[in-house]
């Protein structure tokens, strides 16, 4: 690629820049002489296979150097700590190791990276809650009153035991009026998060992008702490691009959503809980 | 408009004499977009001008176009008997060469119509042979959809580009 | 002894049992969301040195431009910025950013080098998250910003949507000029957002259907040049064009394989259009179909085993795929209408095509067993897909209807975002490059 080619194109890019074409006017140049040339020509012309348009402004394709950069989210990154499986979300991304990196993210840490202590607390990763819906779902507009059932349907089915005083305290109301609360909560949430999630629905595999979120909320409705990533993606995070832009998509959701505005007496059941983004729904049009 | 017919007669004494004037030049029949013209015109004025075996000859007093149904290809009764003419005016004039152009509308893919194209063409030159013209003597070549000579999208204007065009192109007398 | 340890261990398992569904905390399923650009902040660029303010905002301009077209970004209005970006090494304050509801924000600075290169940073942060997402940096001679900028888009793009980005691409187009009635088309390049259109024949001959190859060097390509219609291959960087083969008949809608190595095309005889294989370096050709139908618009799948085409020889146009030495051809479109031009996306998921139901033509994607058709495109006429190397987006030829012209537009696979692609005048048949290397 000689230099000469890369300011031909140059030239060419600033004169449309401006709107007009002055390089046109060459061209007409160009083209009246190339028209003379083969009106001359045309009365002998045969047919020949190879033919050169020498008119045709060569141009240039390969350009650039560039040295790619090493990626500096290295030590800035608020990268789920979790699950002791999940590598670094950075570590595929930096092969050339350049010098370069100002490393000034030091100078604010992110809040993420200290201490993220209560997932790690329980050990065992919470078992999901009984799935509310099979993965192919038949009837895709479900109402809210078919969900809150099947809501109820399962909650019934599996009674769960109180785990602290506060929680036990509550169960002793009774189970109905428990699992009632607990689904307005929970579409409370859904609506709540709704205007603020927007998942890339044109990426190829939809499961993909199916992320789970451990929310700590304050008594106020503001994020506790940074949303953890959590069950499969967790895992996925590190090695699938979609994964990790949709797990992006909903903690920036999450966090723009904030706060959310619950009722304070039920504080202790939404306290803490998990966010299920699935998009697959959103997806088959 | 009738500003506009009597451009076009200029334009297609014009073109006589142009064509007239040089002895072979293939390309240039090729490539010159033939002046609008669906059937023989019956102008005894025109006829008169034009030269034996020539290319307006065949478009003026022959009939060079003949038309096809939507996305159909065979040979209509109706244009058999232009092309009989023409079978008839290539015996007449045997050192001349025709390229037989086969056009669509617009309603089709670009690589469906160029397909379609030389199938009209293809069946405009197997008529002409079993009317005993030599194979050798009839070219063809697809236009598609590229070549239209209406624009309306209607179905008169479809009509009329769904074609199959014969032009000489070679031998012709002057 | 053993029965103890059973019965010790079925209580463990009990209690396990017992304890992990209370540890369960609430669940909540969200399954609808408000799909919408993202909306991302791009001050122009810093420069330490007033002598590179302008590429500073020239970088920002494109960037932003970009993003924007993409549909999946909103690019805000620098008018509305609150703050400044002076230090791109130090956290940007992230609520000042959060005031005009930004989500991203990417800050740069440009720094001309004393060996006459210029040197180019961004990074891009997530406000909400109050993290960097991205940081890179690139050197280059000035002349080639615009190349720079693509590349930071489509860094920022990838990193933001999980694919690769399709913004350091060119496309290939039919530039059309004059009336109707006779239309000049011409060969012609220029950069994916319009910019450096460079014709690449005059004019006076007939060009159609142009294809990259997968180097983005050389274009296939059907020319009236030599007064038959032929394949052709253009070469960029020398601007020779030379005939492909040397067949009796017409030969059109040449593919690369993706290799490069091979061009899929059809050959006309006697009306009859079959297509065939050439391998570029032997000259080889191999016949892949044999039916009297019309069978043509190869395209290869990215795997390279099968061939996606159109034929009518079950009675109307439709789309068929075979396997890559032309055994099992089978039909996969039954959809109403005809169905042709169909194109595998790079991605390998879908087929897009041009679907005609009764008058007008349509753009529509289909998984490549045929399943899922869907209509995308909303013109009169539109035709001729090509996908953005990424496999996520479409251009695609809109002819006006009555002889108004021809345009390029573009849509996303989800049929959102349809909108016209500047190209110098009216243009046709575009051909999206891989992404320049």
């Amino acid at each position: 690629m000689s230099r000469s080619q890369i300011q031909t194109r140059n030239r060419i890019s600033q004169a449309t820049d401006a709107g007009d074409w002055p390089w046109i006017a060459a061209w007409i140049g160009a083209l009246s002489l190339h028209l003379a040339i083969v009106v001359a020509t045309l009365f002998t012309w045969s047919h020949r296979l190879d033919i050169v348009d020498e008119s045709a402004p060569v141009v240039p394709v390969d350009l650039v150097t560039i040295a790619p950069k090493t990626n500096i989210i290295a030590t800035a990154r608020p990268a789920p700590k979790v699950q002791p499986d999940v590598t670094p979300v950075q570590a595929p991304t930096p092969p050339v190791a350049q010098p370069v990196t100002p490393p000034q993210e030091d100078t604010e840490p992110p809040p993420v990276d200290t201490a993220p202590s209560e997932p790690l607390i329980k050990a065992p990763p919470p078992p999901p809650v009984p799935k509310l819906k099979p993965q192919p779902q038949p009837d895709k507009p479900k109402s809210t009153a078919d969900s809150i059932n099947a809501l109820l349907n399962n909650v019934l089915a599996t009674p769960s035991a109180p785990q602290n005083a506060k929680a036990a305290n509550r169960t002793t109301k009774g189970f109905g009026a428990q699992t009632a609360m607990t689904a307005d909560i929970q579409d409370a949430l859904r609506s709540m998060i709704r205007p603020c999630w927007s998942p890339q629905v044109g990426a190829p595999n939809a499961a993909d992008l199916v992320v789970d979120f451990d929310i700590s909320l304050n008594p106020d409705g503001s994020v506790a702490q940074a949303p953890q990533l959590t069950g499969q993606s967790a895992s996925m995070v590190a090695s699938n691009a979609y994964t990790r832009a949709a797990a992006d998509a909903a903690r920036r959701a999450i966090m723009e959503c904030a706060p959310y505005k619950l009722p304070a007496n039920q504080y202790g059941t939404w306290r803490a809980f998990t966010f299920h983004f699935d998009p697959r729904q959103m997806m088959d049009q | 408009m009738l500003k506009f017919s009597t451009g076009l007669k200029f334009a297609a004494i014009a073109s006589v004499v142009l064509i007239a004037g040089c002895t072979t030049k293939p390309q240039a029949a090729a490539e010159t977009p033939p002046p609008a013209s669906t059937g023989p015109m019956t102008s005894e004025t025109q006829s008169s001008s034009v030269v034996a075996g020539s290319e307006q000859d065949l478009k003026v007093n022959v009939g060079d176009t003949v038309h096809f149904g939507y996305n159909e290809y065979s040979v209509q009764d109706e244009d058999k008997t232009t092309l009989q003419r023409q079978a008839a005016w290539l015996q007449k004039f045997p050192a001349v060469r025709v390229t037989v152009e086969g056009h669509c509308d617009e309603r089709g893919t670009r690589e469906y119509n160029l397909a379609l194209g030389a199938r009209r063409a293809n069946a405009v030159k197997e008529y002409l042979v079993s009317l005993g013209v030599s194979s050798a003597r009839v070219d063809t070549i697809s236009y598609g959809k590229e070549r239209p000579i209406c624009t309306e999208s209607d179905e008169s204007c479809w009509a009329q580009n769904r074609r199959g065009v014969t032009v000489v192109a070679g031998g012709e007398s002057s | 002894m053993r029965r103890i340890g059973i019965a010790f261990a079925a209580v463990i398992a009990m209690i396990v049992g017992f304890a992990a569904p209370a540890s369960a905390q609430l669940r909540v399923d969200v399954t609808q969301g408000n799909v919408q650009p993202m909306p991302i902040a791009i001050p122009n660029f810093a420069a330490p040195q007033p002598s590179d303010a302008a590429a500073g905002q020239n970088i920002a301009g494109v960037v932003r431009a970009d993003l924007q077209r993409s549909g999946l970004f909103k690019s805000l209005d620098p008018k509305s910025f609150v703050d400044h970006i002076t230090n791109i090494n130090a956290p940007p304050t992230y609520a000042n950013w959060r005031v005009i509801n930004a989500q991203g924000l990417v800050t740069g600075q440009v720094q001309m080098q004393s060996d006459g290169r210029l040197r180019v940073d961004f990074r891009l942060w997530d406000v909400y998250g109050e993290s960097q997402m991205l940081g890179l940096q690139y050197f280059t001679t000035p002349e080639n910003w615009r190349r720079i900028s693509h590349m930071i888009s489509d860094a920022i793009y990838e990193r933001i949507t999980g694919e690769k980005g399709y913004f350091d691409t060119r496309i290939v187009f039919i530039s059309e000029s004059g009336p109707a009635l006779a239309r000049k088309k011409r060969l012609a390049v220029m950069d994916e957002d319009g910019a450096n259109p460079i014709f690449l024949t005059r004019g006076d001959y007939m060009v159609l259907t142009p294809r990259f190859n997968p180097s983005a060097q050389i274009i296939a390509y059907m020319s009236y040049i030599s007064g038959k219609p032929r394949v052709y291959l253009f070469d960029l960087e020398s601007g020779r064009q030379q005939m492909l083969g040397d067949f009796p008949e017409m030969t059109f809608s040449p593919r690369f394989s993706p290799d490069g190595n091979k061009v899929a095309m059809t050959l006309e005889k006697n009306g009859n259009s079959d297509i065939y294989v050439m391998d570029l370096r032997t000259h080889g050709v191999v016949r892949l179909t044999t039916d009297p139908a019309i069978d043509t618009a190869p395209s290869f799948s990215p795997d390279a085993s099968k061939i996606a085409f159109e034929s009518d020889r079950g009675g109307s146009q439709q789309i068929y795929v075979m396997n890559a030495d032309g055994s099992d051809q089978h039909r996969i479109s039954f959809d109403a209408g005809r169905n042709g031009t169909p194109v595998w996306s790079p991605r390998g998921d879908l087929i897009a095509f041009s679907n005609q139901s009764g008058d007008s033509f349509h753009i529509g994607v289909m998984r490549t067993d045929g399943s899922g058709a869907r209509i995308i495109s909303n013109g009169w006429e539109d035709e001729g897909p090509t996908w953005a190397p990424n496999g996520r987006v479409l251009m695609f030829s809109r002819t006006l209807r009555g002889g108004h012209g021809s345009q390029i537009w573009s849509i996303d696979v989800t049929g959102r975002n349809e909108q016209r692609v500047q190209t110098p005048g009216d243009a046709s048949d575009p051909a999206w490059s891989p992404l320049i290397q």
